[in-house]
């Protein structure tokens, strides 16, 4: 990896030569990179390990090796455990949540878990973080009766109480409608702003639209790790349209207006496209362009 | 003053029904109106213009330091009858909430509790066996390892992944939900053992059995799935049972002097057990 240690900092989440095995399968085989502020993209399809990795971040279970950093604490020691998870918030893949409490309810709950042992500092933590995520209205309503969206925008604002330093969120944008989705990229790029958060998806347009960095992973193995503009030029002049699908493609697909869009080698005499960061990470994944993209 | 109070309904506000604006009035002078002010508070928090005219209603500093203190009652979290009791105890609210939202601590699991153990007093009274203790013997103590095991891991803990990973100390926490899980079904097996003919203090032999299976089980959990735990904590009841129970004649070493101390040693064991595994409790509970 291009990124060099630096523990200095303290604003950072580092991570050394992690591997985890799940179910006896390989999740992680020797992760390593380092983050600062901002928000990070781990993107990657499913089983590429990015819940494992998220998990390990979150302090929820230890790798099996490897080191980790975060904010200068190592969560593999109870101390270090401690000091991360005063510093945490968490999103996880499968939000779970008391149906019957109000939202207001659940997150004064949450509060608790944080050590928000004074009521008058409770409440007003509580209130701030139903605002952030524009549930303010919506907060006396029972979790039951709420929409997927709006269960996700819970779950977000259970992870922002107490104004955590790092922002671990699985997936937080999955199953929520288009607008719902933008809504939701614009409260995560408003808390990335001097915070570190790291987000998976598997959605190319979340990382375009609001990381400065991205972490591709596959099969366990870090692929690609930098600003998704580079991801976006190795595929640069690789994009091209034709009647129907080249030979040379490495991925195809017929679009809307009856086209077929080719990502690969493309012929000589190809009808070039302009990019996206999609067909970068299309090559990445194919073992035939992987390292040439990479590099 | 006017009284604080009422719930928000889920389905908030319906527009086409606005407070009347008597009632409104009442409200802002505090007349009659304000002592039953509930149906006037859970709609006027959800309806901006009856928020609107009762805010032209009353002296701009009063509705403010009254709403905020309205919207505060109506977010006030609901408390169940085991949290108040613990608050009403001394426990810190916050500690009373933890505690509460314990699975084992639902209605329901008391209720089905209450019932088997009512129907095991049933038949001891019915004099169907000849040691009348033996029927709750045999099943208070496999109670609270039920419990414990729907209290805890992520099959049942909804949250369980976001408790794990805050910084409330998670030992401190599954000692709290055992031990009101513990003190609940210890209470229901005392009132089923009331209801028992005379037999003395064996009437009370399940307790130190229940202690141990309890620790028992949460001991067991921080290595294996407190399902799994609570499973073979129960197959080794059984088994003790069998093995030192007559039940023709209601003859059982665990109703003698020796039995008890033999569970008390158990109980002994399991706590040591517990307390060095008690960072576990910070780790992962289980593997998943
Ligand atoms: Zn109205």
């Amino acid at each position: 990896m291009s990124h060099a240690l630096d523990f200095s900092a303290g604003q950072l989440v580092t991570v050394e030569g992690l591997t985890f095995r799940y179910r006896r399968q390989t999740a992680l085989a020797g992760v390593s990179f380092a983050v600062g502020a901002g928000v990070t993209g781990l993107l990657g399809p499913n089983g590429a390990g990015k819940t494992s990795l998220l998990r390990i971040l979150a302090t929820a279970v230890p790798p099996n090796s490897g080191t980790v950093r975060i904010l200068g604490s190592d969560p593999l020691t109870a101390a270090g455990r401690l000091a991360v998870r005063r510093q945490l918030g968490y999103l996880p893949q499968q939000p779970g949540f008391f149906p019957n409490f109000t939202a207001y309810e659940f997150i004064d709950y949450v509060a608790i878990l944080k050590e928000i042992t004074d009521r008058r500092r409770r409440r007003e933590e509580t209130l701030r973080v139903l605002a952030a995520v524009g549930l303010s209205d919506d907060r006396g309503k029972r979790i039951k009766a709420l929409s997927g969206g709006m269960r996700q925008r819970v779950a977000l604002a259970a992870a922002i109480v107490g104004d955590p330093r790092v922002l671990i969120l699985d997936e937080p944008t999955v199953g929520l409608d288009p607008e719902q989705r933008l809504r939701f990229r614009e409260l995560i790029a408003e808390l990335g702003a001097g915070r570190t958060v790291l987000l998976s998806t598997h959605q190319t347009e979340d990382v375009s639209a609001l990381c400065h960095r991205v972490i591709v992973l596959d099969r366990g193995v870090v692929r690609f790790d930098g600003a998704p503009a580079r991801l976006t030029a190795a595929a640069e002049n690789r994009v091209w349209h034709s009647a129907e699908r080249s030979p040379q493609a490495v991925v195809a697909w017929r679009t809307g207006v009856g086209a077929v869009r080719n990502v690969g080698v493309p012929p000589p005499d190809a009808d070039l496209l302009p990019a996206t960061l999609e067909d970068g990470y299309l090559l990445l994944l194919d073992p035939s362009t992987a390292t040439e993209v990479a590099a | 003053m006017t009284r604080i109070g009422g719930r928000r309904d889920d389905t908030r506000a319906t527009p086409s029904r606005h407070i009347a604006t008597e009632l409104l009035r009442e409200y802002a002078e505090g007349g009659p109106a304000a002592g039953t002010t509930t149906g006037v508070e859970g709609h006027v928090d959800g309806c901006p213009e009856c928020r609107g005219e009762l805010a032209r209603l009353m002296p701009t500093a009063r509705f403010g330091r009254v709403w905020t203190a309205v919207e505060e009652a109506l977010d006030e979290p609901r408390r169940g009858p085991a949290e108040r009791a613990l608050i009403w105890l001394g426990v810190a609210p916050d500690t009373a909430r933890l505690v509460a939202v314990t699975p084992a601590l639902r209605w329901s699991w008391s209720i089905a509790a209450g019932l088997v153990l009512f129907v095991a007093a049933l038949v001891a009274r019915l004099s169907l066996l000849d040691s009348p203790s033996l029927p709750l013997l045999a099943i208070s103590p496999m109670l609270p390892v039920l419990g414990v095991a729907v209290s805890f891991g992520p099959r049942f803990d909804p949250t369980y992944e976001i408790t794990l990973v805050a910084p409330v100390h998670g030992f401190r926490l599954a000692l709290l939900r055992t031990a009101a899980v513990l003190t609940v079904a210890a209470a229901l097996a005392a009132a089923a053992s009331l209801v028992l003919p005379g037999s003395g203090p064996a009437a009370l032999a399940w307790l130190l059995p229940m202690l141990a299976l309890t620790l028992v089980t949460l001991a067991m959990a921080t290595r294996v799935d407190p399902v799994i735990a609570a499973a073979v904590t129960g197959a080794g009841w059984v088994t003790l049972l069998l093995t030192t129970t007559h039940f023709g004649s209601g003859r059982s070493l665990l109703l003698t002097t020796m039995g008890q101390a033999a569970v008390s040693v158990v109980a002994v064991v399991a706590l040591v057990a517990l307390a060095l595994a008690r960072r576990r409790f910070d780790e992962k509970f289980t593997a998943i």
